[in-house]
C-alpha cells in the first residue's frame, strides 16, 4: 500500500466509525480542496450514496465559481444539500465591512449553529488539517464541542489505536476530522490521482491562483503560474519547507495576532 | 512508495531535535531553495556552519512546537517515506505523547553517550512496550563527546538494554552516533570503525510496516453494514491477512460459516483485499453481520473468551476503584467489564511495584490486569496481533486508559 | 533578604486614578479606600504610546522605550515589511529581579514577560503569553497551576460573540489567579509582584457598564472590583506594616466615544500607498509611501535605505513631519480636535535604541481611541469596544506616607526609583542611563 492508500483507508475507516457511532451526521462542504476531497472520501466510504446531509454555509459572499460548482456537483452526485444561511443577519446587511470577525461569525458560526439545532446533528465531518495551523496540531480526530462551540482542548481524552471518544452529552456534538494526518500536498497529490474535479480558482490566472477559497472579498491570490495540478503540485514541492517554515511563524504570529484584535490592539 | 512512521523518544536534552535536522540534512529531504538561502546566510560551504544554522532554525520551530502536542516531519530515503511524529517530552504530557506514539510503527530511543540513561528514557521506553511498539531502534547519541569510545557506548548500551530486556523489548540494532557531526546517521562513521552494524537510515529501512501482517490469518472486525439496493454490505478494516472472493469464513461470536460474494469498492472492482484497506463485503448466505463481528478463517480464529489478563496504563486524572465497571473496546467490540484483580500496581517511570492485590489505579500508574467481560470477546495475545491484542477502557464515553493482553487464556 | 523589608507589587491592569477613587469612596472597594486613607496615592502618567506592554516594561526596568526597545505590541523591523511581535526576548534592558539575584522574587502575570525565563524564584508570564509551558518558570510549577486551571488570559473573543460568556470567563480567570497567587504566597520570596489584568479587559468592554447605573451588567462591573478588593484585602492582611505595598497601574481608561484610524488618514491624504488589488497589510506598502503607523499611533517614516520601497530622501524627512503634523493638528470630528498631543521622537525618547522608535506618536483627545489599521477604509468609525486606554491618568498607591522622594506626579518609568527609595536605595537601580528625560512618559 502506498502513502496515499494508506490516507485513504484510514480516512474512510474514520469517516465510517463516526457514522456508525453518531448515525445523526452531517458534512461541512465548503466547496473548497480540502472538503471536496473529504466529500470525494465520503462517496467512497459509503459507495456513492451519502446517507447524511451536505451542509455549505453560505455567506453569500461566495465566489461564482464556487457557487457554480456547487450546483454542478451537488446535482451529479446527488447530494442531500443544506444550504446554510443567516439570513436575519443577511437582511440586516451583515457584511465585511461591518468588521470580518462579526461577519465570519454571524454568518459562518451562527449559520451553523442554527443548521445543527435545526437537526439536531450529533457530529459534524470538517476536512481541516494537522498543518494548517498551530492550534489544529492539538486537533484530536474525533473533538468535542460544547453547546458555545468552545473547545477544551487542554482537557482532552486521549486517543489511541484508532479508538475514539463516543457518545456526546445531549448539549454537545462531536467535530469528526478524518483528513488531520493530510498534508497540502498530499490533498494535491490525491486530487491528481483520483482526477478530482476542483473550482478553477485554484488554478492560475494572468500569473494569480488562489490556495484557499472563500468569500471573495476576504480572500486574496498568490502570485502563481501553476494552471494545473502538476504544476501545483511541483510549486509545493518545491516550497516545502520553505513554506513551512514560514508558516511556523505565521502560526504563532496568526495567533498574536488574533489576541491583539480581540482586544482592539490591532 | 512504502511509508513508516515512527517516533523518536527519550530525555529531553539527548538530542532528539538535532537528530531530525540531521535525519532531513543528510537525506536531502529539504528543496534546494531552502539550502541556497542557508548558504547564502552562512557564506560558505563547508557544510558544518550551513548545519548548524539549520539547527537553529529547526530548534527555533520546534521550540513553537513545544505548543504543539505531536507534530509531524518528512524525510524519504531510497527505500520509503518517513513520518516523524514529534513529541514533546513533559512528564505532565504523557496523555499526548501517548496519543502521538500510539499511531508510531516503530521508535528511536536516544540515549545521551555521556549522561546515560535516565528516568525520563525509562518511562518512554516503558510507555513503548505498553503500546507494543516492538520494533525500536536504540542510538546512542553525542559519542562526539567521549571521544567515540567504544567502551563507553558497550557500558551505556548494556545499561539500557538490560532494562529495555526487563519490559520485553529487544531492540533491532544499537548504533552509536553523532547526531551533531553527522557521524552513523546516514554517513558511515571513521571515527567509529568499531561499529559493526548498519547506520542508523539503513536500520530504519531494515523495519517493517504494518502491512506485513496479510501474512497473518484473516481478521476484519465490522463496523458497520448498510444496506444499499437490496445488498447487504458490512464495512470495516481488514485487521490482518487477506481477503478474496469465494472464501470461506467464519464470524464471531456466532460461530456462523459463510462465504465472501463480493468484495464491494467504489467505482472499482476487486478479488482481493489486503490488510490495512476499508472495504465492504457481501456474504453468500442469509448471514446478518452486525458492528464488533469479527470476520476470521476458520480453525485460525482468535481465542474467544470473557476472561484474560492485561497490562494497562491509566491515564485519566480520577482514580480507578476496583468495583468500577469500564466499557471495554478492542477493535470495534465493545462490551461492559469489571478488573478483578490488579496483581501489581507499578510507578511507569520506575515499575517499581507500589503494592500488590490493589484495589486502585491512578493517573499514569500502570497495573497488571485480570479482566473480566460480561460477553466473550475475540481476542488475541499482543504479540501475536496487535490489532486485536490491545484496546482502551472508556469511561462516561471518554477513553480512560490503554491496555494489551498480556495473557488472552485468562488467569496467570 | 532577612529582616528586610519586604516588597509586594500589586498591578491593576488600565485602572484610571478617578475610578479607583470613586469605587473607594462608594465602597465597592473597602480595602483600597483604607490604604489611600492611610498611604500615598498620586494620580501617575502612563508611557508613550500607553499600552501594556510598553509600560510595563518601563515599570519593571524604570527605562523609557528607546532603552528598553519595547515601543508596542508590534514593530516592523528595518530593511522589511514584515509585522513582528516583540516579546520579552526583545526586552534590551534588564528588569529589576535580574539585577537582584541575591533576594527571591515570585513574579505573577506581569505582561510582556514572555517567555519565561530563569530567575531566583518563580515567574509566570503575562500577556501576550500563548502558551503555559513556556510561560512557566521554574517547569515544575506547571502540573500545580494546571491543577486550579490557571489561564494566562480571558479569551477575550468571547465578549465578541456573547458578554455573559466573556464575563463567566472573566472571572473563572480571575479566581484561577487569586488560586496562584495563594499558591506561591506560601513560597520563599522577598519580592511579589502580581498583576490583575482582567480590569484592563473588563473595561475595555463594558466601561459603558461602569458609567451607567441602568446597565445589565453594571452589577458584574462591579463585583469584579470588589473581587479585585478583596483580594487586596487578604494580601495587606499577611503582610506587616513595614512591608512596602505598592499597588498601581499601567495606564488608565476612558469612555470610547469613537475610533480614530491614523493610516486611513496617511492613505487619504496620499502619504501612505498599498499596491493595487493586494490585501491590507504592511507587506503590500507601495513605492511612493512617505509614512506608515503602527498601533496605536505610531508614525514611521517610510525612508530610503531603511526600508524595502523606502520613499523619503533622509534630507526631506524634516518636512515630511512637519506636513504629518499639521494634518493631524487639524484633524476634526464634527468640529471637535481629535489628536491632544503630536510628539516628534526626540521628545518623548532618549536611548541607544532611538532608530527603533517611532518618529511621530500621536495622543488622542478624550474619547479618541486611535488605531492603526491599514483596512479600515474610514477614518472615524465604532466598533464594539466602550472603553479605551488613556495615557494621564494612571495610578500608583503607596501604603507609607509622608514620601519625600515621589514626585508629584509621577510616571511609570520613575517606579523602580519610587520602589528603591522606599528600600532606603541601592537595591534597584534603575536602567535609565539619562536623568531628567521625559522618557517617552511625557506629562501634559
Amino acid at each position: 500500500m502506498n502513502y496515499l492508500d494508506k490516507l485513504e483507508n484510514q480516512s474512510i475507516f474514520i469517516i465510517r466509525e463516526a457514522y456508525a457511532q453518531f448515525r445523526n451526521v452531517a458534512m461541512l462542504w465548503s466547496i473548497g480542496k480540502d472538503s471536496t476531497t473529504l466529500l470525494w472520501l465520503v462517496r467512497k466510504a459509503f459507495f456513492g450514496k451519502i446517507p447524511f446531509p451536505v451542509v455549505h454555509l453560505d455567506t453569500s459572499y461566495k465566489f461564482n465559481e464556487i457557487y457554480e460548482f456547487r450546483e454542478r456537483y451537488a446535482k451529479e452526485w446527488g447530494l442531500n444539500l443544506i444550504v446554510g444561511r443567516n439570513e436575519e443577519a443577511l437582511s440586516l446587511k451583515m457584511g465585511p465591512e461591518k468588521g470580518k470577525f462579526e461577519c465570519c461569525t454571524m454568518l459562518k458560526t451562527d449559520a451553523l449553529k442554527k443548521v445543527i439545532e435545526k437537526y439536531k446533528f450529533k457530529a459534524l465531518y470538517l476536512a481541516i488539517r494537522r498543518d494548517e495551523h498551530g492550534i489544529r496540531a492539538k486537533e484530536r480526530i474525533f473533538s468535542p464541542r460544547d453547546e458555545d462551540f468552545e473547545w477544551d482542548y487542554k482537557n482532552q481524552p486521549p486517543e489511541l489505536w484508532d479508538q475514539y471518544k463516543t457518545k456526546t452529552r445531549t448539549e454537545e456534538h462531536i467535530r469528526v476530522h478524518p483528513l488531520l494526518g493530510w498534508r497540502e500536498i498530499d490533498i494535491w497529490e490525491y486530487i491528481k490521482r483520483e482526477k478530482l474535479p476542483i473550482v478553477s480558482l485554484y488554478y492560475s490566472k494572468r500569473g494569480l491562483r488562489y490556495r484557499s477559497i472563500g468569500c471573495a472579498c476576504c480572500c486574496n491570490p498568490v502570485k502563481s503560474n501553476a494552471d494545473t495540478v502538476d504544476k501545483i503540485i511541483n510549486e509545493l514541492k518545491t516550497s516545502r519547507i520553505s513554506e513551512r517554515s514560514g508558516r511556523a511563524q505565521d502560526k504563532e504570529s496568526a495567533y498574536i495576532m488574533q489576541k491583539l484584535r480581540s482586544l482592539g490592539y490591532m | 512508495m512504502d511509508s513508516l512512521k515512527f517516533i523518536i523518544v527519550g530525555h529531553v536534552d539527548h538530542g532528539k531535535s538535532t537528530l531530525i535536522g540531521r535525519l532531513l540534512y543528510d537525506t536531502d529531504s529539504l528543496p534546494h531553495d531552502r539550502i541556497e538561502e542557508i548558504r547564502r546566510k552562512t557564506g560558505d560551504r563547508n557544510g558544518e556552519r550551513e548545519f548548524a544554522y539549520l539547527l537553529d532554525h529547526l530548534e527555533e520551530e520546534r521550540q513553537q512546537g513545544i505548543t504543539i502536542d505531536t507534530t509531524q516531519v518528512f524525510f524519504k530515503t531510497n527505500v520509503r517515506q518517513y513520518v516523524i511524529i514529534d513529541a514533546p517530552g513533559h512528564v505532565e504530557f504523557v496523555k499526548n505523547m501517548v496519543t502521538g506514539a500510539s499511531q508510531a510503527e516503530a521508535a528511536i530511543l536516544i540515549i545521551d553517550a555521556a549522561e546515560g540513561v535516565k528516568e525520563q528514557t525509562k518511562r518512554h521506553a516503558y510507555i513503548l512496550s505498553i503500546l507494543g511498539i516492538s520494533q525500536v531502534i536504540v542510538v546512542i547519541n553525542k559519542m562526539d563527546l567521549v571521544g567515540y569510545g567504544q567502551d563507553r557506548f558497550n557500558e551505556v548500551r548494556d545499561d539500557i538494554l538490560r532494562f529495555l530486556g526487563s519490559i520485553g523489548i529487544r531492540p533491532i540494532s544499537s548504533i552509536p552516533i553523532s547526531a551533531k557531526n553527522g557521524e552513523n546517521v546516514v554517513r558511515v562513521s571513521k571515527k567509529m570503525k568499531w561499529h559493526k552494524g548498519p547506520v542508523l537510515v539503513k536500520s530504519l529501512d531494515l523495519l517493517k510496516s504494518r502491512i506485513i501482517s496479510e501474512d497473518k490469518p484473516l481478521l476484519l472486525p465490522i463496523q458497520d453494514v448498510y444496506k444499499m439496493d437490496d445488498k447487504r454490505i458490512s464495512v470495516g478494516r481488514i485487521e490482518t491477512g487477506n481477503l478474496a472472493v469465494g472464501n470461506r469464513v467464519k464470524i464471531l461470536p456466532s460461530g456462523q460459516i459463510t462465504e465472501i460474494c463480493s468484495i464491494e469498492y467504489y467505482l472499482q472492482k476487486k478479488k482481493r483485499a489486503f490488510a490495512g484497506e476499508s472495504i465492504g463485503i457481501v456474504t453468500r448466505d442469509s448471514v446478518f453481520l452486525n458492528r464488533g463481528d469479527i470476520v476470521c478463517e476458520a480453525e485460525k480464529e482468535p481465542v474467544f473468551t470473557d476472561n484474560f489478563s492485561a497490562n494497562i496504563f491509566w491515564l485519566t486524572k480520577e482514580d480507578f476503584r476496583k468495583d468500577e465497571r469500564l466499557t471495554i473496546r478492542c477493535a470495534t467490540q465493545e462490551t461492559s467489564c469489571k478488573i478483578i484483580r490488579i496483581g501489581r500496581r507499578m510507578d511507569s517511570s520506575s515499575l517499581e511495584v507500589i503494592e500488590e492485590d490493589a484495589c486502585i489505579l491512578k493517573n499514569l500508574e500502570v497495573g497488571e490486569v485480570v479482566i473480566e467481560t460480561k460477553k466473550p470477546i475475540a481476542i488475541k495475545d499482543y504479540n501475536d496481533v496487535q490489532e486485536l491484542g490491545r484496546f482502551v477502557f472508556a469511561r462516561d464515553n471518554d477513553i480512560c486508559a490503554g491496555g494489551i493482553i498480556t495473557n488472552s487464556r485468562g488467569k496467570v | 533578604m532577612n529582616g528586610r523589608a519586604r516588597n509586594i507589587i500589586i498591578g491593576l491592569d488600565g485602572v484610571p486614578y478617578e475610578l479607583l477613587k470613586d469605587l473607594s469612596d462608594s465602597g465597592v472597594m473597602p480595602n483600597v479606600g483604607a490604604l489611600i486613607q492611610k498611604g500615598t496615592f498620586r494620580k501617575m502618567s502612563s508611557s508613550i504610546p500607553e499600552v501594556s506592554s510598553v509600560a510595563w516594561s518601563s515599570i519593571i526596568t524604570g527605562a523609557n522605550p528607546a532603552e528598553h526597545g519595547i515601543f508596542g505590541f508590534t514593530d516592523i523591523p528595518p530593511n522589511t515589511y514584515r509585522l513582528s511581535f516583540p516579546n520579552f526576548d526583545n526586552l534590551k534592558v534588564t528588569p529589576f529581579w535580574e539585577k537582584d539575584n541575591n533576594s527571591k522574587h515570585v513574579l505573577l502575570n506581569i505582561p510582556a514577560t514572555y517567555p519565561a525565563r530563569k530567575v531566583n524564584g518563580v515567574l509566570i508570564s503575562g500577556f501576550v503569553a500563548l502558551d503555559l509551558e513556556k510561560a512557566v518558570y521554574p517547569e515544575d510549577l506547571i502540573p500545580n497551576l494546571a491543577e486550579i486551571d490557571y489561564k494566562i488570559d480571558v479569551d477575550s473573543e468571547k465578549a465578541h460573540r456573547s458578554l455573559e460568556l466573556f464575563i463567566k470567563d472573566l472571572n473563572r480567570t480571575n479566581e484561577a489567579r487569586i488560586a496562584a497567587y495563594r499558591h506561591l504566597w506560601v513560597k520563599e520570596w522577598d519580592t511579589f509582584m502580581l498583576v490583575f489584568t482582567g480590569t484592563d479587559r473588563l473595561m475595555h468592554f463594558l466601561w459603558d457598564a461602569y458609567e451607567d447605573e441602568g446597565h445589565k451588567h453594571n452589577a458584574d462591573f462591579k463585583n469584579f472590583f470588589k473581587r479585585i478588593d478583596e483580594s487586596i484585602g487578604e494580601i495587606l492582611s499577611r503582610v506587616d506594616d513595614s512591608d512596602n505595598v505598592i499597588i498601581l497601574s499601567d495606564h488608565g481608561f476612558e469612555k470610547l466615544e469613537m475610533d480614530v484610524y491614523v493610516n486611513t488618514v496617511l492613505i487619504k491624504g496620499g502619504m501612505l500607498k498599498l499596491k493595487e488589488g493586494a490585501a491590507s497589510n504592511y507587506s503590500n506598502i507601495d513605492h511612493g509611501t512617505k509614512a506608515f503607523a503602527l498601533d496605536p499611533a505610531r508614525i514611521y517614516i517610510n525612508l530610503k535605505d531603511k526600508y524595502p520601497r523606502g520613499s523619503v530622501d533622509p534630507k526631506d524627512k524634516k518636512s515630511v513631519i512637519h506636513d504629518i503634523i499639521r494634518r493631524f493638528e487639524n484633524l476634526l470630528f464634527e468640529g471637535t480636535k481629535v489628536i491632544r498631543n503630536i510628539y516628534k521622537k526626540e521628545e518623548v525618547y532618549r536611548g541607544r535604541f532611538m532608530d527603533m522608535a517611532p518618529d511621530i506618536v500621536l495622543v488622542g483627545n478624550k474619547g479618541f481611541n486611535l488605531k492603526a489599521s491599514l483596512a479600515s477604509g474610514e477614518i472615524f468609525s465604532k466598533g464594539v469596544f466602550t472603553g479605551k486606554h488613556s495615557q494621564h491618568n494612571a495610578f500608583i498607591l503607596i501604603n507609607k506616607k509622608e514620601l519625600i522622594n515621589i514626585p508629584e506626579y509621577p510616571s511609570v518609568s520613575d517606579v523602580i526609583g519610587i520602589i528603591n527609595s522606599l528600600n532606603g536605595g541601592g537595591q534597584w537601580k534603575a536602567n535609565s542611563t539619562t536623568e531628567n528625560v521625559p522618557a517617552g512618559t511625557a506629562r501634559p
